[in-house]
């Protein structure tokens, strides 16, 4: 049991006094082993983007325990859970991220700059993501030239920049086609196999047979995919 | 990276950081302006304030009782008691000798004409040059102590130029109407003690009594009444406090009537009392009564055009401040999702709030020297419109300037700051 969540509740206010809330996610439990790829399916709103970012460090579960190990993610300090997102968490959100003012290049890099300076080789990493996600020629771009595909594909490299234990990827095929879905599910499949413990939520049905663990997602419940 | 985001940040939201600069330098340049103005307003509106004429008056001490004693205002002719002319430097050496701001001696006699009439004839200084033994040099007279004065024909009698004993005279309106006699023309004027020719070099209307009289030099006037060495009286114009209980008790019921404290304080500061006192003290045998009006309201005028300019700049830096907060939290609204993905790939709170305001620190900056020059160039627009000369700039206003712009920057970038230490990375790359 490397990353797990026990008994997991998520309540959302519908409105700011509290009157009225829905759950998101309830009651829900999942471990996330070691070289392991879990894929959950489920429709929209079925809470999966919730359930990632409970696990990833992001949303604060209002009932339950995340556990990286033996720890309780939430009771982290503000610095000690940034720092474990930075060392542990390859998060790929759902959607178009980037930070606008880099490069495609310095946006891989990004997770290797933020706590001080750069290691020797980051750059030539960054530089064999972005070819293994097929964007190498686009590392000097800024983030505005580039389609929704191709930042999709950067949003991965960037994941996979601190060689993190963790990988919680949200729809990672989303804007993409045949061909890079291949690509992006090999990538994350291989990173298992190097022993990430790796966790995806999508819709795209070719993922399941990437993956070891097939989980479904029903109105913020867990349960196995038939 | 930092330094890379903080300069995509400034370059790539040029728009809205050239309107945060804008912002700051609207406010820099309006408390450069107010400020610089305020520490320069005291000597601007001192000159303003002569144009009030003396506020201070000294008189010989018989004089003085016997004015009190009969309720004899200052126009009246006294007793022949009189102060000395060598005396007269000594009012610039008093405690608050700074606060004086002109000051000049007048000599008053009657004349007969040709006509036999009889014409009142005033000697003082022009624009005395004086030379006093603490080494200060200064201009001295009525020609900026009656600066209403309007020269209707031919100039203002220039000491410094003409001499003081040639017999230069001015004469007023209505004198000079009755003679029919400009400047250029002669006057022939003769007492008791002597007679002399005095050339007219400007006819005046003051708009009073002065306009029947004759002012000449303090030499002739002496020279004329056989009072050489001797002057009747002094007026003087000095920049005052205004009173308080301490200086009303002080005035009432005396200095003696202080207890040591009170009397310390009130003597180092500048109530008009505690100024005639310090004359009385230098000129012997003098009293010095404030002409409490004027004395009141230039201080009342200073004390409110300084509080007016601060006003002004504490809500020119107000509004400057709430306009870099609008600015700033929708800079911050509109990169939420960035700074969701800076926290979901690691960064601090602290670190992701330092590129925020050093890139709003940058604009500042921009901002607050670009206001600096702003400020000066309002600084002498309003001088020379209102003060009719240039507004001095004060250095340590440059200071001032740079720690109000960070207070200002930093209190309007607050709103931001907490609304991004609120952000949730979950909600904002999640779209929400």
């Amino acid at each position: 049991m490397f990353l797990s969540a026990e008994k997991v509740s998520k309540k959302f206010n519908r409105t700011k006094d509290g009157a009225s809330w829905f759950y998101a996610v309830r009651e829900t439990d999942i471990s996330i082993d070691q070289g392991t790829l879990t894929a959950i399916f489920g429709k929209s709103g079925s809470g999966k983007t919730t359930l990632l970012n409970m696990l990833g460090g992001l949303l604060a579960p209002s009932e339950g325990v995340v556990r990286y190990g033996e720890n309780d993610l939430y009771r982290l300090d503000d610095k000690a859970l940034s720092l474990f997102r930075n060392r542990h968490i390859g998060m790929i959100p759902q959607g178009s991220t980037a930070l606008t003012n880099l490069t495609v290049l310095e946006n891989v890099l990004s997770p290797s700059l933020i706590y001080g300076k750069q290691e020797d080789g980051s750059i030539s990493r960054a530089k064999e993501l972005l070819k293994t996600v097929g964007i190498a020629d686009l590392a000097d771009a800024m983030p505005n030239e580039l389609s929704g595909g191709e930042l999709r594909r950067m949003a991965i490299a960037r994941a996979l920049m601190n060689s993190p234990d963790i990988i919680l990827a949200d729809e990672p095929t989303g804007d993409l086609d045949d061909e890079n879905t291949q690509t992006v599910l090999c990538l994350l499949r291989e990173q298992a196999e190097r022993g990430a413990a790796v966790l995806i939520a999508t819709h795209d049905s070719e993922a399941r047979s990437y993956a070891n663990i097939v989980l479904r997602m029903n109105a913020g419940k867990l349960e196995p995919a038939s | 990276m930092f330094f890379r985001m903080i300069k995509g940040a400034l370059f790539r939201q040029k728009s809205k950081m050239i309107m945060i600069a804008v912002t700051i330098a609207l406010g820099a340049s309006l408390a450069t302006a107010m400020l610089n103005i305020m520490l320069d307003v005291g000597d601007k509106v001192n000159q303003e304030l002569k144009a009030y004429g003396a506020n201070i008056t000294v008189v010989p001490k018989e004089n003085s009782v016997l004015t009190d004693l009969y309720a004899l205002d200052g126009q009246e002719e006294t007793a022949a008691a009189h102060l000395k002319e060598d005396d007269i430097g000594k009012i610039k050496t008093i405690f608050w000798g700074f606060n004086i701001l002109d000051f000049t001696p007048f000599v008053n006699t009657t004349v007969v004409l040709d006509d036999e009439t009889e014409v009142k004839l005033t000697g003082t200084w022009f624009n005395h040059h004086l030379a006093l033994n603490t080494g200060e040099e200064l201009d001295a007279g009525i020609h900026s102590l009656r600066s209403w004065w309007d020269v209707k024909n031919g100039q203002w009698l220039d000491e410094q130029k003409e001499g003081t004993a040639n017999g230069g005279a001015m004469v007023g309106t209505v004198l000079a109407e009755r003679l029919g006699i400009s400047s250029g023309d002669s006057l022939h004027v003769k007492t008791s003690d002597g007679e002399k020719t005095l050339s007219v070099v400007g006819v005046f209307d003051s708009g009073g009594d002065e306009d029947e009289q004759i002012f000449t030099t303090l030499a002739t006037a002496q020279e004329l009444s056989g009072t050489k060495g001797l002057i009747d009286s002094i007026e003087v114009s000095a920049l005052t406090t205004p009173d308080n209980e301490l200086a009303k008790k002080a005035a009432t019921k005396g200095p003696g009537s202080l207890s040591p404290a009170d009397y310390e304080t009130w003597y180092c500061t500048a109530y008009v009392s505690s100024i005639c006192y310090q004359i009385q003290e230098a000129i012997p045998d003098s009293v010095a009564s404030p002409v409490r009006q004027v004395a009141e309201s230039e201080g009342n005028i200073l004390d409110k055009t300084q509080l007016l300019m601060i006003l002004i700049t504490i809500l020119s830096l107000f509004g400057s401040a709430l306009g870099i907060s609008n600015l700033v939290t929708a800079s911050v609204m509109e990169r939420s999702n960035e700074i969701g993905l800076l926290k979901a790939i690691g960064a601090r709170d602290y670190r992701i709030s330092g590129i925020v305001l050093t890139e709003i620190i940058i604009t500042a900056v921009v901002g607050g020297v670009a206001g600096y020059f702003m400020g000066y160039g309002f600084a002498q627009i309003i001088g020379q419109t209102v003060f009719n000369s240039s507004i001095e700039m004060k250095p340590m206003v440059i200071p001032i300037v740079a720690v109000l712009i960070v207070i200002v920057t930093l209190a309007g970038s607050i709103p931001a700051i907490r609304m991004l230490l609120r952000l949730r990375p979950a909600e904002v790359l999640h779209g929400r």
